[in-house]
């Protein structure tokens, strides 16, 4: 008995100790990580993989409030890395800044076009093997360099990268980007007929500084960068996949050819495959509530009949853009909308002998799309404004 | 590990015992019974009492046919002056039937008549032992030896200053009773019987400390109490052969079931109402000569979580008060060592927005978050202790010294970081919520930080883990403290978690065993009668 209570203080003693400060770090000895960029440097036939971190600095976030805010001082401050692997240029980082990077609070990863093209794999690995990594981050690409996009100013948050992140949030209001988490485009990523899509970012002239901007989406195939979807056809893109949470349509009145815009409640999509005679074919069925936002044409909604020329208006409308996002896959035949994946669910069987030849087969399915719009209210007039 | 502790100093306490060879009752100082010859009986007491100068001794003569040499004793101080001379002199020395007795009667018939027919006390005592009558001296009783009669008359006149009446400084209420116990135990009972009523409440008495003599009331239901109850407290109670018990704490430490444990396992409380309210539920008062604070026995866990106050609101606010405490309990063991394994192992687990602010005020502070804990927490403890030992006025100086010095400047001088600030602020404020848990808290909150130090979020857990495992062992006189939660009463939930409508409480709390578990009728709802209720309204 006290052979063994000695055994376990000393036990105990030990254990306290030595498993101590394993991975203890105060919070001022961490460089948060917001955002970080990825590149690769060519010279020549040797590559390297150069890395942008954008790091807060919370001792100008103290200063802020109080104090002034120093004139051209950042909040963040952005440093550059290089190294023959992603980890190795991680590492690298160390040597310039006085504090180890911390990652699970970083809110985008940015891949610039170059490193795009070449694929994102091999990219991607440390931020999914990783542990301080989360599946939560977004996942953009920006046409040129990653390493400028995080230097720039993104919308009015002081740090950028939380900007980039709101952006891609609130984008959901407009639904004419594909915002995308690393998780989701990693899932997609194993598919071996998906090509995912991610929001597009690029430069923009703000207030005569370098500002960021959404703009339509990237999509991927086999891993590599493979095109790019204006907004346009980014939405249709998200008509199909059922992901349009908000957004404008503006359709022209029969009368005027004015344009009226309706908003966007709900959105639902339904991916029916067939298969008949080994040709395979897939409705799309959409169905869409909009409210009327307004009308700058004076058209007289009042009477239903008139409201049902504007309902159908708007299916014309959703089925255009959608149409111009298929014909951008078959263009590149890339299966950006999962469809193989919906075959494969229905026809396992037959998917087997589908599947090395989806890339030859998609562009020639036939696509069948159905649109059920609705307007549900008209807003708090009802006449337009102009005397009777 | 405790019981081994308790087992090697019980064995070391025996052996102890025996290399000395003294037995646990020490020899008592022989003294002889009175003689009868009163001068020497006198020269014998103040021997006894070590020529003591506040006794004092008052030589007459009782006018009977035949002179009689008499004398009284008395402590000056205990007694009422007002009694002694109205109950005992003036009868004694003025009293002109006496001369009427017969010459032949003897000292018996003397002292028969003068016990039933001339002393106007209400409360006297015969005793031929010397020993009593000097414990009677020493508790305010006055003494009355007659010349020629080996007894001596004890009569109470006990009368000394006492504190009035007040409002208890602990657990004050905004609803009920503001009358608190005072230091005399005869006031106490007193207070006690006011509340109830009924013949079935018992309070037997006990004397403890060999030295203080401190006078034990044990107060209970006759009919509620489990009797093994009631007798494992009277033997328990009789086991402490101390020398003194100057307040009720020193019996608590003799009487209480896990002495090595931080919990404690017996009651305090200074209102007549909640002692009132713990005997009426089956519990055992003891109530101690010299304190207003009175134990009761068995103490749940969940008591700590319970204030007067529940029971005399309306119960959906005391309910909700009620988890507030819980929560606020927990906050006061725990935000500390939350505050430090987050900040120190688990970054990832704040909200990014709150990392930035956090980091932002922890930037420049030379210290790690655990050693501001433990700095900040000790400033804090000392600044309680130091306002509850300081004369009131000096109390509010050191308040705003402690504010205003540490608190402020600590932080603009970049020292502490404001969240520790504000933490220890926050837990501080917590720990009071539950004032009899609150050495206990400070205990473990210092338990949790080192851990959390160590290990994190884990170590948090293991913590946990290891204090639900020591909780679960504790028992109070034989019921599991941590019921009626473990084991699960459900019954008992009723005023637990929430504080349900009274007319619901109708039976009383099973987690303790006792007699008659029926407080009321149930059904006593307000609102419509169904039945003969009306009726008798009316008649009446």
């Amino acid at each position: 008995m006290k052979k063994n209570l000695i055994l376990l203080c000393i036990i105990l003693a030990v254990l306290l100790n030595s498993s101590g400060c394993w991975n203890q770090r105060e919070l001022n000895t961490i460089a948060i990580a917001a955002g970080i960029g990825i590149d690769v440097e060519k010279s020549g036939t040797h590559k390297k993989i150069k890395l942008t971190a954008q790091i807060v600095r919370p001792a100008r976030l103290s200063a802020s409030s109080g104090e002034q805010k120093g004139g051209s001082s950042s909040q963040v401050l952005v440093l550059d890395s290089t190294g023959d692997t992603v980890f190795d240029a991680v590492r690298n980082f160390t040597m310039l800044s006085s504090r180890k990077l911390f990652f699970p609070h970083n809110q985008v990863i940015v891949i610039g076009e170059e490193a795009a093209r070449d694929g994102v794999r091999p990219l991607l690995d440390f931020f999914v093997r990783d542990h301080e990594n989360r599946g939560r981050v977004w996942l953009l690409v920006c046409r040129g360099k990653a390493g400028d996009i995080l230097r720039a100013k993104a919308g009015q948050e002081e740090i950028p990268a939380l900007g980039i992140a709101q952006l891609e949030e609130a984008g959901a209001a407009a639904s004419r980007t594909r915002p995308m988490r690393l998780h989701e485009f990693v899932n997609n990523l194993l598919s071996k007929t998906t090509s995912p899509a991610v929001s597009n970012i690029e430069l923009v002239k703000q207030e005569d500084k370098k500002a960021v901007k959404l703009s339509g989406s990237a999509f991927f195939k086999d891993g590599k960068l493979a095109g790019f979807l204006d907004e346009t056809e980014s939405r249709g893109l998200l008509w199909v996949e059922g992901k349009v949470k908000s957004g404008i349509i503006a359709v022209s009145s029969p009368d005027s050819g004015e344009k009226l815009s309706l908003e966007i409640i709900r959105a639902t999509s339904k991916v029916i495959p067939h298969l008949k005679d080994g040709s395979v074919s897939v409705d799309v069925v959409i169905k869409e509530e909009g409210n009327l936002g307004d009308e700058m044409c004076g058209y007289d909604i009042t009477s239903p009949v008139k409201l049902s020329i504007i309902e159908k208006r708007q299916s014309e409308v959703i089925k255009k853009e959608v149409e111009a996002a298929i014909k951008k896959a078959r263009e590149c035949k890339a299966d950006i909308f999962g469809f193989g994946e919906a075959v494969q669910k229905k026809y396992p069987v037959e998917w087997k002998s589908m599947e090395r030849d989806w890339q030859e087969i998609f562009p020639e399915i036939e696509i069948k799309v159905a649109i059920q719009a609705k307007i549900r209210r008209v807003g708090m007039t009802v006449k337009p404004l102009e005397p009777e | 590990m405790l019981q081994f502790l308790r087992r090697k100093i019980q064995f070391l306490g025996r052996k102890i015992r025996h290399s000395k060879g003294v037995s646990p009752e020490h020899a008592k100082e022989k003294v002889s019974p009175f003689s009868g010859n009163l001068s020497r009986d006198l020269e014998e007491v103040k021997s006894v009492l070590g020529f003591s100068k506040d006794l004092i001794i008052k030589e007459f003569f009782i006018e009977a046919r035949q002179k009689i040499k008499a004398a009284i004793l008395m402590i000056d101080g205990m007694i009422d002056k007002k009694d002694v001379d109205e109950q005992i002199l003036r009868p004694l020395i003025l009293n002109p039937c006496l001369s009427k007795i017969d010459e032949r009667a003897d000292s018996q018939d003397l002292a028969a008549y003068i016990e039933y027919n001339v002393l106007t006390a209400a409360d006297i005592k015969k005793t031929p032992s010397m020993e009593a009558a000097v414990d009677g001296i020493l508790s305010g009783d006055t003494v009355l030896l007659l010349d020629g009669f080996p007894k001596a008359f004890i009569i109470s006149t006990r009368g000394w200053e006492t504190r009035s009446i007040s409002e208890p400084e602990t657990d004050p209420v905004v609803r009920g009773p503001r009358e608190g116990f005072v230091e005399t135990l005869r006031i106490n009972t007193a207070m006690l019987r006011r509340k109830i009523k009924d013949s079935n409440l018992t309070i037997e008495q006990m004397r403890l400390g060999r030295k203080t003599k401190t006078d034990i009331c044990i107060a209970y239901l006759k009919n509620v109490a489990n009797p093994e109850l009631v007798n494992e407290v009277k033997n328990r109670l009789q086991r402490v052969d101390v020398d003194s018990v100057l307040e009720s704490g020193y019996l608590e430490e003799y009487i209480e079931d896990s002495p090595f444990s931080i919990f404690p396992t017996v009651g305090i409380s200074e209102k007549p109402d909640v002692i009132a309210a713990k005997v009426l539920e089956g519990r055992v008062a003891v109530m101690t000569d010299g304190t207003p604070i009175v134990l009761t026995v068995p103490l749940l866990f969940v008591e700590a979580f319970q204030s007067a106050d529940d029971y005399y609101s309306r119960p959906y606010y005391s309910s909700l008060v009620r988890l507030l405490r819980f929560g606020a309990f927990l906050v006061s063991i725990l935000l500390p060592a939350i505050y430090i394994s987050v900040t120190t192992f688990h970054q990832e687990l704040i909200p990014t927005a709150l990392l930035y602010t956090m980091a932002a005020a922890r930037e420049g502070t030379p210290f790690p978050a655990f050693i501001e804990a433990m700095m900040m927490g000790a400033v804090f403890e000392i600044l309680r202790e130091a306002s509850v030992r300081m004369p009131r006025p000096t109390g509010q100086a050191v308040s705003i010294v402690g504010a205003l010095v540490i608190g402020q400047s600590a932080v603009t001088a970049g020292l502490i970081g404001a969240p520790m600030v504000i933490i220890v602020a926050v837990t501080a404020i917590a720990s009071f919520v539950t004032p009899n848990l609150l050495d206990v808290g400070t205990l473990l909150r210092a338990y949790f930080s080192v851990l959390s130090a160590a290990m994190g979020l884990f170590g948090i857990m293991i913590g946990l883990i290891g204090l639900l495992i020591h909780l679960v062992t504790i028992r109070s006189f034989g019921v599991p403290f941590l019921s009626p939660i473990a084991p699960m009463i459900f019954r008992d939930l009723k005023d637990v978690i929430l504080r349900v409508p009274m007319w619901l409480m109708a039976a009383r709390p099973r987690s303790i065993e006792m007699r008659d578990s029926v407080r009321q009728e149930f059904l006593l709802m307000p609102g419509e009668d169904d039945e003969k209720e009306p009726d008798k309204k009316r008649d009446a």
